[in-house]
């Protein structure tokens, strides 16, 4: 077989990226074969090097699993941007670069001397993504925040639990997994218009902007007949039963939908075809959406009792949507995911072994790579001495002068 | 036929990201805004819909006093800057009118069921036999092989495998997805991103290929905590509802408030975290007479919330705060924290983000007329910007089969059938 060349071979990215949304970005870039430099520091370490989960609960800035798995497949350059060596340094990384990704709130990086004027100086023909909370124009440019509010701002959070109940909204930092989508997409898309064109691009990209693209259909309702939306629990107006119940064990749980009649006919059959179920009203849609309520309680008597993979085997085999709720343990072992083999194991020098998780696409003649996360300036004498030319000499002396820290 | 299409030269300027590529969307909802981002950014995007139209044209919230064929919502945004035609891939000269289109698109989105577009005779070898450097983004459940290749899947059935279910909900009831499906959104973004870059490959080696997309690998990434936690500490994560558990105690505080007319979100942060917020919030309580003493005499990045017994954070902080929230409505709060640097934030429904200011100030929303409306439909806008606009949402849903004649005639074709 021919050797496979990653598809962004060749595309160098410097990140200015902290927490989730910026540096998965990059992640996933660096995973597809961009050679992506982390540009960061110790003076104020990215914010996620500090958070937990850490491996053995050993706090340490190289040892944070969550940083870890935000950050597989690059390089970090430790540079002390207030030093006017570092960020001279910073320029030189920029303009050897394609591209350059900031995730900071706007005005940053140009207090730094580093914002999109002034790094399309030394590479004219420059990418430049700016991906902050709320865009880089208008009253609310400058605010911080972080992926929690902004799933709150977006719609997110308010149809997420139930409608008797205020909203619980979906685990963590929703938006920070949607937004990188998103912002790749951009990225992907500059560079083939560079390509074609010759032309680089100023992305002005506001997380809340992509973070509403995922709730558009209600937003158009409520513009347009004044109906707002509410949440509903796991019930979907268009399809009964459709929930979660509970299996045997301790908060075990299996999703199961019935999406069409057939649907409904294959999910008596597995049940036994008992009495309840054989009501003609049940065989059309708008009969169990009519008794969704009592239709949720019989099934929960009958999965109570059932191991949740006993369940979705017996569904599946007769066509009827049904999975598992998957634990963290679970996951590990799911034997889809063991399949696609979508955890790599990397040996990390001070977290030992950690499974890195994958990028959702496969292409067919190009590889992905997922390498293991770097410590905190791990290659900056390598980039130093190599791309940016420094002598050992120079490298040292400026290494006193606290210039990579 | 459209030899220039064949071309790596020069793309339009200023048109689009993506301009001078055809698309070919196939029926089914699950690809849809992946041909939206994709038209957003500049393709030419052709839904190829069976002769009763994409099923998702039936899929609600649908509008009242429309024709059923354009009332859908969830096709109206999911639809913008498309093209429609008709052709049924059900009879052989509906499949080879589509292989004469084929050959002149650059890329082929789709969502069938693994295997079913070989069973047509029209699977990725079929369709480079007519146009060699094509790409095709796949998007599926569960991956195109494996245990759980020919799974029936749903939103939640696929939120439920990835691990993310099992995180979400209140802890005295079933875990809980989000009510508006999000599934086939994160995939579909996936597949777009899937497609340009292998056609930026293309643009640099000849080579076309495909791309395979599993929406159960996207939303396990969503889920990002789950995993990890079992990783470290060999601990299962449980859903918590709207409150934060923090240890060693335990010490639970609230994360959603209700407020006057709704409910706002507000992490009670100990330590550096909250240096900023929790020191503005005193203040402010204090500044309109409702202030709490424990609070105006905190250290507050001292603070340590799981170092501090429950009864004394609620006695202390929780209901103090909550009583605040509760006497002042989501505006109030989100406009004048703003001003204070108080990080209470609304939880918006859909009145509320389309009320948004920083939106409206960015002149995010888009207005488009479409033949079956009588008002216009207000739609989010691009979700990039840039100074030449090469990300547009670029004009309405097309009406079914609305570009038959634009698109096959110049084939010699002739569509509807």
């Amino acid at each position: 077989m021919e050797k496979q060349t990653a598809i962004l071979e060749g595309v160098r990215m410097v990140e200015f990226g902290w927490a989730v949304v910026g540096p998965l970005t990059t992640s996933w870039a660096g995973g597809f074969g961009a050679e992506v430099i982390k540009v960061e520091t110790r003076t104020r370490p990215d914010i996620i090097r500090s958070m937990t989960p850490f491996k053995d609960d050993k706090v340490d800035l190289d040892n944070s699993l969550f940083f870890g798995r935000e950050n597989a497949s690059k390089k970090s350059i430790a540079l002390n941007l207030k030093h006017h060596r570092g960020k001279e340094l910073a320029l030189k990384l920029v303009a050897n670069a394609d591209v350059v990704l900031d995730s900071y709130t706007a005005g940053v990086m140009a207090k730094w001397g580093l914002g999109y004027e002034d790094l399309v100086k030394v590479k004219p023909d420059l990418i430049m993504l700016s991906s902050c909370m709320y865009g880089q124009t208008g009253a609310l440019r400058s605010m911080p925040g972080y992926g929690v509010p902004l799933t709150a701002i977006s719609g997110l959070t308010y149809h997420c639990g139930w409608p008797d109940r205020k909203p619980c909204g979906p685990y963590g930092s929703y938006t920070d997994y949607l937004v990188p989508r998103l912002n790749l997409l951009a990225i992907v898309s500059a560079l083939d218009h560079r390509r074609r064109t010759g032309q680089g691009v100023y992305l002005d990209a506001a997380q809340l902007e992509a973070s509403v693209q995922f709730v558009a259909p209600a937003l158009l309702n409520y513009a347009l007949t004044g109906q707002v939306a509410q949440r509903a629990g796991n019930r979907d107006p268009e399809a009964a039963p459709h929930g979660v119940y509970p299996c045997a064990g301790k908060d075990r749980w299996v999703a199961i939908t019935v999406m069409d009649d057939r649907q409904w006919k294959g999910l008596v059959h597995a049940m036994g075809s008992p009495g309840w179920a054989l009501d003609p009203e049940l065989e059309r849609l708008e009969g169990r959406l009519a008794q969704a309520e009592e239709l949720d309680q019989r099934i929960a008597q009958w999965t109570g009792t059932r191991q949740d993979h006993e369940v979705m085997e017996l569904l599946q085999a007769l066509q009827v949507p049904a999975g598992v709720a998957n634990d963290g343990r679970d996951l590990g072992q799911d034997p889809q995911l063991v399949y696609d083999q979508y955890f790599s194991r990397r040996e990390h020098p001070v977290m030992g072994s950690v499974d890195y998780a994958a990028h959702s696409m496969e292409f067919s003649a190009s590889p992905q790579n997922v390498e293991r996360s770097p410590c905190l300036g791990e290659h900056t004498e390598e980039i130093c001495l190599g791309l940016l030319g420094l002598g050992r000499e120079e490298y040292q002396r400026l290494d006193e002068q606290g210039v990579f820290k | 036929m459209r030899q220039d299409r064949r071309v790596e030269g020069a793309a339009p300027v200023g048109a689009g990201f993506l301009s001078g590529y055809r698309v070919l969307e196939l029926a089914g909802q699950e690809s849809l805004f992946a041909g939206k981002l994709l038209a957003d950014m500049g393709a030419e995007v052709i839904k190829v819909e069976p002769p009763g139209g994409d099923p998702a044209r039936l899929m609600g919230p649908m509008a009242p006093g429309v024709d059923p064929a354009e009332a859908s919502l969830l096709w109206q945004a999911m639809n913008t800057g498309k093209k429609s035609v008709i052709l049924d891939l059900e009879t052989y000269k509906g499949r080879d009118l589509f292989l004469e289109l084929a050959a002149t698109a650059d890329v082929v989105v789709e969502a069938y069921p693994p295997g079913c577009l070989e069973d047509m005779g029209l699977g990725y070898e079929e369709l480079c036999r007519v146009r060699p450097e094509l790409v095709m983004a796949s998007i599926t459940a569960f991956g195109e092989d494996g245990p759980y290749r020919d799974f029936m899947a749903s939103d939640l059935v696929i939120w439920a495998l990835s691990g993310l279910l099992y995180i979400c909900g209140d802890p005295d009831r079933p875990p809980v997805r989000i009510s508006l499906p999000q599934s086939w959104l994160h995939a579909g973004a996936d597949a777009a991103t899937g497609a340009a870059m292998a056609l930026f490959h293309r643009g640099r080696t000849g080579q076309g290929q495909r791309v395979v997309v599993s929406a159960l690998k996207a939303l396990e990434r969503v889920a990002y905590a789950s995993q990890i936690l079992w990783g470290a500490r060999g601990r299962v994560l449980r859903r918590q509802g709207s409150a934060l558990r923090i240890p060693p105690m335990g010490t639970t505080t609230p994360l959603i408030w209700p407020c006057a007319d709704g409910f706002v979100a507000f992490y009670l942060f100990g330590g550096q975290m909250g240096a900023v917020s929790n020191p503005a919030l005193t203040k402010w309580m204090d500044d309109e007479g409702m202030g709490s003493e424990y609070m105006k005499a905190m250290d507050w990045p001292k603070f340590s919330i799981g170092h501090t017994p429950q009864q004394e954070v609620d006695q202390g902080v929780v209901e103090p705060v909550a009583a605040f929230f509760a006497a002042r409505t989501q505006r109030e709060l989100w406009d004048e924290g703003v001003r204070r640097r108080v990080m209470v934030y609304p939880v918006n429904d859909a009145s509320g983000v389309l009320a948004e200011a920083q939106l409206k100030e960015r002149g995010f929303w888009v207005r488009l007329a479409h033949p079956a409306f009588e008002q216009e439909l207000t739609l989010p806008g691009p979700f990039v910007k840039t100074e030449e606009s090469l990300c547009l949402v670029r004009g309405a849903a097309p009406t079914l089969g609305q570009h038959n004649q634009e698109i096959l005639a110049p084939l010699g074709l002739e569509g509807g059938r």
